[in-house]
């Protein structure tokens, strides 16, 4: 059960330790192990995820709108869900096409992070996966699986984009073992990791247009 | 000697989730009431409103959505038209217990259940006698109760409507 503790005026839950947690090995993992070197584009992926975070947490400013105008106060505290991740995939998407630098190698740097986060967020908060037959679903271990296997992929054929795109499908699958679909601890709806793949096949086409 | 350890961890993480899903067990059936997974709900009785008495037991066979909240915390005005859709839906009883002590005066809690519309019970804590029993330190905080009266889920801070809908999947499972 998710756990939580008041540090002074502040609350701290421990399923936010685990995000936190998953994306500092996600990152560690494209400064140490990865072949990304490029120091422009590892920031440049730093700051797409932090624009995607900032987007997520108060894209409800915008997805809940009506709320906005009555309260606004109330609207940027409303925890995000499906539309604020559509909206971060979007931010992201805009990023991509507005970058200077090589899209081929800023999409292996976000790829190398969301894997390896992924992998390691469900090894420390295992999603509960469906019952079929009595047999309980190991969904922790279906994902983890997904996300080591295109991570082996990405270092072996260095497709970032592609394996992006395939990563969202795949991943769209394996939650059809999980009781409910999360994206790291945000719930979503079914069809979340499909627009993910969509945002990544936008980002893929970019990459083709700026390599033509 | 990089790419070894890498291949060595995530074996070691993928053997110990396997490990951690077949040894897993249903959280176990406590017969004495807890704040943990698998504890009964503290009973309780309290006034709503409206002056009728409710009892927590009462709702036994239902899942149930225990909500501590307050009218001046932003949050819990952020999830009340949510927590009102999914009980106009009947998804789940919803129960939420105002922290009446914290209120400067309980005319504020009436006017904020009309503004809002309102219409599951609004529990009055007057003495904070079930906050300090469920040890609520944020607020809201919401307690996901199955129809047996057991806790599967505590939420800290604002709910919105999808993860009520997924709690009342996982409560109904």
């Amino acid at each position: 059960m998710n756990e939580a503790w008041m540090i002074g005026p502040l609350l701290v839950q421990q399923a936010w330790l685990y995000v936190i947690a998953a994306f500092a090995a996600g990152f560690l993992y494209l400064h140490w192990v990865s072949p990304v070197d490029d120091k422009t584009v590892r920031e440049e992926v730093f700051s797409l995820f932090l624009y995607a975070l900032l987007v997520l947490f108060f894209g409800s400013i915008l997805t809940q709108w009506n709320v906005t105008m009555a309260d606004p106060l109330a609207a940027a505290v409303y925890p995000p869900g499906t539309g604020e991740i559509m909206l971060a995939v979007g931010v992201f998407v805009v990023l991509v096409f507005n970058f200077q630098g090589n899209t081929a190698l800023l999409l292996q740097g976000t790829s190398y992070v969301l894997f390896v986060s992924t992998a390691v967020y469900a090894f420390l908060a295992p999603p509960a996966g469906i019952q079929t037959a009595g047999f309980t679903h190991p969904a922790g271990l279906y994902i983890m699986a997904v996300s080591l296997f295109f991570l082996v992929l990405l270092h072996t054929y260095k497709q970032g984009a592609a394996f992006l795109v395939l990563w969202g499908l795949s991943m769209a699958a394996a939650h059809q073992a999980t009781v409910v679909t999360t994206f790291f601890l945000t719930p979503a709806a079914d069809y979340v990791y499909v627009v993910i793949s969509a945002g990544a096949l936008a980002g893929y086409w970019q990459q083709r247009r700026k390599a033509t | 000697m990089k790419f070894t350890v890498i291949v060595i961890l995530a074996a070691l993480m993928m053997s110990w989730t396997f490990y951690s899903y077949i040894q897993e067990e249903s959280p176990e059936m406590q017969t004495e009431e807890g704040l943990d997974q698998g504890d009964l709900a503290p009973d309780f009785e309290l006034t709503t409103l409206e002056g009728e008495t409710v009892q927590l037991s009462d709702f036994r066979g239902s899942p149930v959505m225990l909500n501590f909240w307050a009218t001046w915390c932003p949050p819990c005005r952020a999830e009340m038209p949510d927590m009102q859709q999914v009980y106009d839906d009947g998804d789940l009883e919803v129960l939420a217990v105002n922290l009446t002590s914290s209120e400067s005066s309980a005319d504020d809690v009436s006017t904020f259940v009309t503004d809002f519309g309102l219409t599951f019970p609004i529990l009055m804590d007057e003495e904070a006698e079930i906050s300090d029993l469920y040890e609520i330190q944020p607020v809201p905080t919401s307690y996901f109760i199955d129809e047996n009266g057991r806790i599967q889920q505590a939420s800290y801070g604002p709910v919105n409507e999808e993860q009520m809908r997924q709690q009342a999947e996982m409560l109904g499972d």
